[in-house]
């Protein structure tokens, strides 16, 4: 066995602002080993984005705070770390990459500009030699005449090329872990195909770990090995990608397998959206917080929260009565 | 980039000429005409109806409108603006003369003005709802509320009268001559006009750079590990800086207005100072030369900022 790259216990991060308290991150536990890839999972504003910035320290400071839990990196506590140890791991052990690649690049300065100052920023290096550097690292992620693109801004690159330029940015200090908020949502459909193989292969041949956050439970299928399922800022599922969704264990999960189109599947088999909208995250919940959209929920939901626990070896649910049906006709898991 | 450019320059002519020939049109309507500038009182009457129809057409101004038009535009591109009776000079001459003066208030006022906006504005941004902020934030909006002839009566009334420490007005002491001289004239009117100008720019430098730091951009940059300094500088004010390029060209005209105003209060020897005494000596002629003036100002500065902002914007630049 691996060892764990990552720990993530228990996470909670509350905003504070005018218009209120929000409570976004309700109980997150995860880990990641060396070298293995997990898919984070939920629908829009269930805190996936938030938690990830928790890992790198970079919640407004003003408005955010993590109330309790705790978030390990190779066994040392990131939460309340001192700033300048923080700024190494940044872009240094754990690069981050995001939904957009044209809003999180900076206009006004060039590819080569963005990324011969990460570099610097994690390693002494000659201006020129970073320089090269950087135009190896375009031409690995599959830009082609490097060369010439490192001089250009953003806007002069396509959306499928911008997120391959962050992508080389990520890597510039060889991190050991990865984490790339739905780096594929703002893309065209084809090259949201491309994107993720390059970020698997990339994540294979350098034996880096990764964190893929997305809504998009088809995305996941066959990318990553590891599957955590949020719902209102909490994990309800969690184990190998491929067992959790051959056989989902909390309603949540089955839900939005039952409703993601197929093309494989006949048009007369019916799509099932899940009823009912996603809580107010400004709200205390009491139960179960997925239990007024639940199907399979019994009087004990709305009264007790259920514990994030073993259902079977390796696999986690949040879920006071755990599904067990195989789900045949979805071959999503191939 | 250059044929956006050169639309700018052609437009700005396109104004140019329409502005010269409003200016035409006021002279031509003006009672008088050039050969009752050119005579005084006592020559005109000396002179028969005769002679003075024959000295008209000698000038030309008995011809039609258009050829009048024509040798008048003539003359304004060669420079030959016409002769001022209050200034007893040529229009022409009297002008490069106080357009430097007022000039050398008016850079001066930009460049302070632009400094400590920027540096004030960029400071409230980053220290935001601290105290630091709240400070910053209330000058403007009190010196905005005075009008700049009071601030700059109040400034003579402290500085210059009680505590005697500057002149209270001209470019010059009469025996002296020297730069500090000069230096120690120029020390009030640039202070009121660019204490004036900063105030505006704090305020839209505040915005521009709160908007530029809460971009996503901005939380990608920290996230490479990069130092917050860089991240303030190299990354936000990069990008805050836009907007206000494009602010200070919009208030140019303000700035140029306001200079007017705080020449005349401190009898400082420009544009200012001249425009007034030539509409009390109702000298039209020299009036048009100072509209003329101000017009080629008004166009060349925005032309500048059009090409600032070109040329710090590489989505403009590059298009
Ligand atoms: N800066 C902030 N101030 C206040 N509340 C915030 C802030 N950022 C996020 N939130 C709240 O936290 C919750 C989770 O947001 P988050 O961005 O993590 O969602 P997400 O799962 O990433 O969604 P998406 O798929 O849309 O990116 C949301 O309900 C949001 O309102
Ligand atoms: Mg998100």
């Amino acid at each position: 066995m691996s060892k764990p790259l990552l720990e993530v216990s228990d996470l909670q991060v509350e905003f504070n602002s005018r218009q209120g308290r929000v409570t976004a991150v309700r109980g997150l536990t995860y880990t990641i080993n060396e070298g293995q890839s997990m898919a984070l999972v939920g629908e829009s504003g269930s805190g996936k984005s938030v938690s990830a910035l928790a890992i790198l320290g970079l919640l407004p400071k003003k408005t955010a705070k993590i109330t309790a839990g705790s978030i390990k990196f190779r066994g040392e506590e990131l939460i309340g770390a001192p700033e300048k140890s923080m700024r190494k791991l940044r872009g240094g052990s754990i690069a981050m990459i995001f939904q957009d690649p044209l809003s999180s690049l900076n206009p006004v300065l060039t590819i080569s500009e963005q990324i011969v100052e990460q570099i610097k920023a994690h390693e002494k290096i000659e201006g020129k030699k970073a320089q090269e550097r950087a135009i190896e690292l375009l031409d690995m992620v599959g830009i082609p005449s490097a060369r010439e693109r490192v001089k250009q801004y953003p806007h002069q690159l396509s959306g499928g090329m911008r997120q391959r330029a962050m992508i080389a940015m990520a890597l510039s200090a060889r991190p050991s872990l990865l984490l790339a908020d739905e780096p594929t949502t703002a893309l065209d459909v084809t090259i949201q195909a491309q994107i993720l193989e390059l970020l698997t292969n990339i994540q294979k041949d350098l034996g880096m770990s990764l964190l893929l956050i997305t809504h998009d439970l088809g995305v996941v299928a066959g990318f990553t090995e590891k599957l955590t399922v949020m719902y209102a800022g909490k994990a309800v599922e969690q184990g190998a990608t491929a067992e959790v969704l051959g056989n989902p264990n909390h309603p949540y999960t089955l839900g939005l397998l039952r409703s993601i189109p197929r093309l494989d599947r006949p048009r007369t088999s019916e799509l099932r959206p899940i009823q009912g909208v996603a809580p107010d995250m400004s709200k205390v919940s009491v139960g179960c917080a997925f239990q007024p959209r639940c199907e399979y929920a019994q009087s004990k939901c709305a009264s007790e929260s259920p514990l994030f626990s073993t259902i079977s070896k390796d696999r986690y649910a949040a879920c006071w009565y755990p599904q067990d049906h195989a789900l045949q006709d979805e071959s999503l898991s191939k | 980039m250059f044929t956006q450019i050169l639309r700018r320059i052609a437009t700005g002519f396109v104004v140019l000429w329409v502005t010269l020939t409003v200016v035409f049109l006021g002279l031509d309507f003006a009672p008088g005409d050039e050969l009752d500038v050119l005579l005084s009182a006592e020559a005109a009457a000396s002179l028969t109806p005769d002679e003075m129809a024959a000295k008209r057409a000698e000038l030309g101004l008995d011809r039609a409108f258009p050829i009048k038009y024509g040798i008048w535009l003539k003359k304004v591109v060669t420079g030959d603006l016409g002769y001022s009776t209050s200034e007893d000079n040529d229009i022409a001459e009297v002008l490069k003369v106080t357009v430097g003066n007022t000039a050398m208030l008016i850079f001066s006022a930009l460049f302070f003005g632009i400094i400590i906006g920027v540096f004030f504005g960029i400071l409230a941004a980053i220290k935001e709802n601290t105290w630091v902020d709240y400070v910053i934030g209330s000058i403007p909006i009190f010196i905005a509320g005075i009008p700049g002839f009071i601030l700059s009566l109040g400034l003579i009334y402290t500085v210059s009268v009680k505590m005697n420490l500057l002149p209270s007005g001209y470019m010059h002491s009469l025996t002296d001559e020297s730069f500090l001289d000069l230096v120690k004239h120029m020390i009030l009117p640039v202070s009121v006009l660019s204490l004036v100008l900063a105030a505006q720019l704090v305020r839209y430098t505040r915005a521009s750079m709160l908007d530029v730091l809460s971009s996503e951009f901005i939380i990608a940059a920290k996230a490479k590990g990069i130092s917050n300094r860089r991240v303030t500088y190299n990354h936000a004010f990069k990008n805050a800086l836009l907007p206000v390029i494009s602010v200070v060209g919009l208030h140019l005209p303000e700035i140029i207005a306001g200079a007017v105003i705080t020449e005349t209060v401190f009898t400082w020897p420009g544009m200012g100072s001249l425009a007034v005494r030539a509409a009390g000596g109702r000298d039209v002629p020299m009036v048009m030369g100072i509209v003329i003036v101000v017009a080629v100002t008004v166009i060349i500065s925005n032309l500048i900022t059009d090409i600032a902002y070109t040329l710090a914007d590489p989505r403009v630049r590059l298009g």
